[in-house]
């Protein structure tokens, strides 16, 4: 039988570059490389292939938090059922919400736009709400060797859209 | 002299390089990572179902939450006509690719449309993609590197039928893939860990147990994280989470201790996997783990998964003789 072919010098290239690209996602906090990583940039989104590995670190969050939604109607607030924005159940948890995650992340700072357009499909779902407003609440966990927090709860007011 | 002593070494490493990346390997263990990611694509696929209407569909929450050029990427959710009543049905076609992952059916191009369905959910919905989905995304992306439906797949079956030998040796390069992504992850993990106060106190798996965000039991756990015991068990447990992803790149690098590393790593996961709700990230690592299978005398040999005789590769979706072994140096070309 005849020895394999080796691999083809555009196989090694490609394997050197892919490795060099996730190099570079990997180390993209030091200084040296970031402006190689803001042009991996689009790669990076359109692939999918942050080498971002966090994982509860360096700290996990030391409260549980959540974005609360309310819609006025004359005068009055009301709680709106944001989808993914109800973590507090003491049942088991069997099925893993997509929507949570994504209702988490609009409580960053960072958010505000997405928190606009959060407020404007609040508003296009109910004619009849005539502003939107935002809560960051927060449960705080307890120590080691303290009971579980059950509250209160403290809620941050974030900003408030009208409707109309 | 010492001129051509260095580019002899040069080239020593370098073929020794080669013959690590692109070398054969056992078919099976990359068929099991594939049959193992079909499944946890599939699992995933059925729990965007409840969610379907929110995230995925034109209409949905998402879809008018995230910033404008979201949503339009890469995924069937954006093409023209999709509405709200046809993206489930758009969502269950998906499924297809993922079966015929599954059944090993389609060589590499299943495995590059199974990686464009999952891709798909993250352009439509990057907001609710976990690390988990990630990491599905990378193995999947390996897996079309080819070779993954070598044996136990509807394709060695009709090939076998069809008369043509079953290749007994595969490229190594999707395994070697999956090896260094995995080992990576650890390292990058423990090494933001080690930064963090808590993990170094030993209080942050209290804290993420404590989550209740991620915690599947919370009626269970929160009083037994009140217990002095409890809290002494779970900072040993933080410390030396810590130190096995630190290490976990030289542990299964070494032929004696990846067995112990990779033990560990499950009884980790399996414990994450049972206290928290974390999505795919559980399952996805863990079939990740059969990678870690390929080696001669490691725990593949001792499963009776290394050791065949090399006489047929199969590489790229190609089938070519082969008669080096599994970790000789190949011919460089010339």
């Amino acid at each position: 039988m005849p020895p394999s072919p080796p691999p083809s010098r555009l196989a090694r290239v490609v394997l050197v570059a892919w490795l060099g690209v996730a190099g570079v996602l990997a180390l993209d906090h030091l200084p040296a490389l970031q402006p190689v990583a803001a042009a991996l940039g689009p790669a990076r989104r359109g692939l999918g292939i942050s080498q971002s590995w966090s994982m509860f670190a360096p700290n996990p969050p030391r409260s549980t938090f959540w974005l609360e939604v309310e819609g006025r109607r004359g005068a009055r607030w009301h709680p709106l059922p944001q989808p993914g924005s109800a973590p507090l159940q003491d049942g088991p948890r069997w099925r893993y919400s997509r929507a949570s995650k994504l209702t988490r992340g609009l409580v960053a700072e960072a958010a505000t736009r997405d928190r606009r357009h959060l407020a404007q499909w609040w508003c296009r779902q109910d004619p009849t709400l005539a502003a939107v407003r935002f809560l960051h609440t927060r449960l705080p966990s307890s120590p080691p060797g303290v009971a579980a927090s059950t509250g209160p709860s403290s809620r941050t007011p974030l900003e408030q859209h009208r409707c109309r | 002299m010492p001129l051509s002593r260095a580019r002899g070494t040069l080239a020593a490493v370098q073929a020794r390089w080669i013959a690590w990346w692109f070398g054969p390997a056992d078919p099976r263990p990359l068929a099991m990572v594939r049959i193992g990611l079909a499944v946890v694509a599939i699992w995933t696929h059925l729990s965007w179902w409840p969610e379907v209407d929110t995230l995925l569909a034109p209409d949905g929450m998402s879809r008018l939450v995230v910033s404008p050029e979201h949503g339009r990427g890469l995924t069937v959710f954006a093409l023209p006509g999709v509405d709200a009543h046809s993206a489930p049905w758009l969502h269950a076609a998906t499924l297809l690719p993922l079966v015929a992952l599954l059944l090993g059916l389609g060589g590499r191009w299943t495995a590059i449309l199974a990686w464009l369905v999952v891709v798909g959910w993250y352009h439509r919905t990057p907001g609710a993609s976990t690390g988990g989905d990630r990491l599905l995304r990378f193995a999947l992306l390996y897996l079309a590197v080819g070779g993954s439906t070598a044996v136990w797949s509807v394709d060695a079956w009709w090939a076998a039928r069809r008369g043509r030998q079953t290749a007994e040796r595969v490229s190594g390069l999707p395994l070697r893939l999956l090896q260094v992504q995995w080992a990576a992850m650890y390292l990058i993990s423990g090494l933001e860990k080690a930064r963090g106060s808590t993990w170094r106190d030993g209080t942050a798996l209290h804290y993420a147990l404590s989550n209740r965000t991620f915690s599947r039991l919370p009626g269970l756990l929160d009083p037994a994280l009140a217990l002095p015991s409890v809290g002494l068990v779970l900072q040993l447990a933080t410390w030396a989470v810590v130190a096995w992803e630190l290490a976990f790149a030289p542990l299964v690098a070494g032929r004696r201790t990846r067995g112990t590393a990779l033990l560990i790593g499950v009884f980790i996961h399996v414990g994450i996997g049972v206290t928290m709700e974390v999505g795919p990230f559980t399952a996805v690592t863990l079939v990740g783990y059969l990678a870690f299978l390929d080696r001669p005398g490691g725990l593949g040999g001792r499963l009776g998964l290394a050791g065949a005789p090399a006489t047929r590769v199969q590489s790229s979706g190609d089938i070519h003789e082969h008669q080096t072994a599994p970790e000789s140096v190949p011919q460089e070309s010339p």
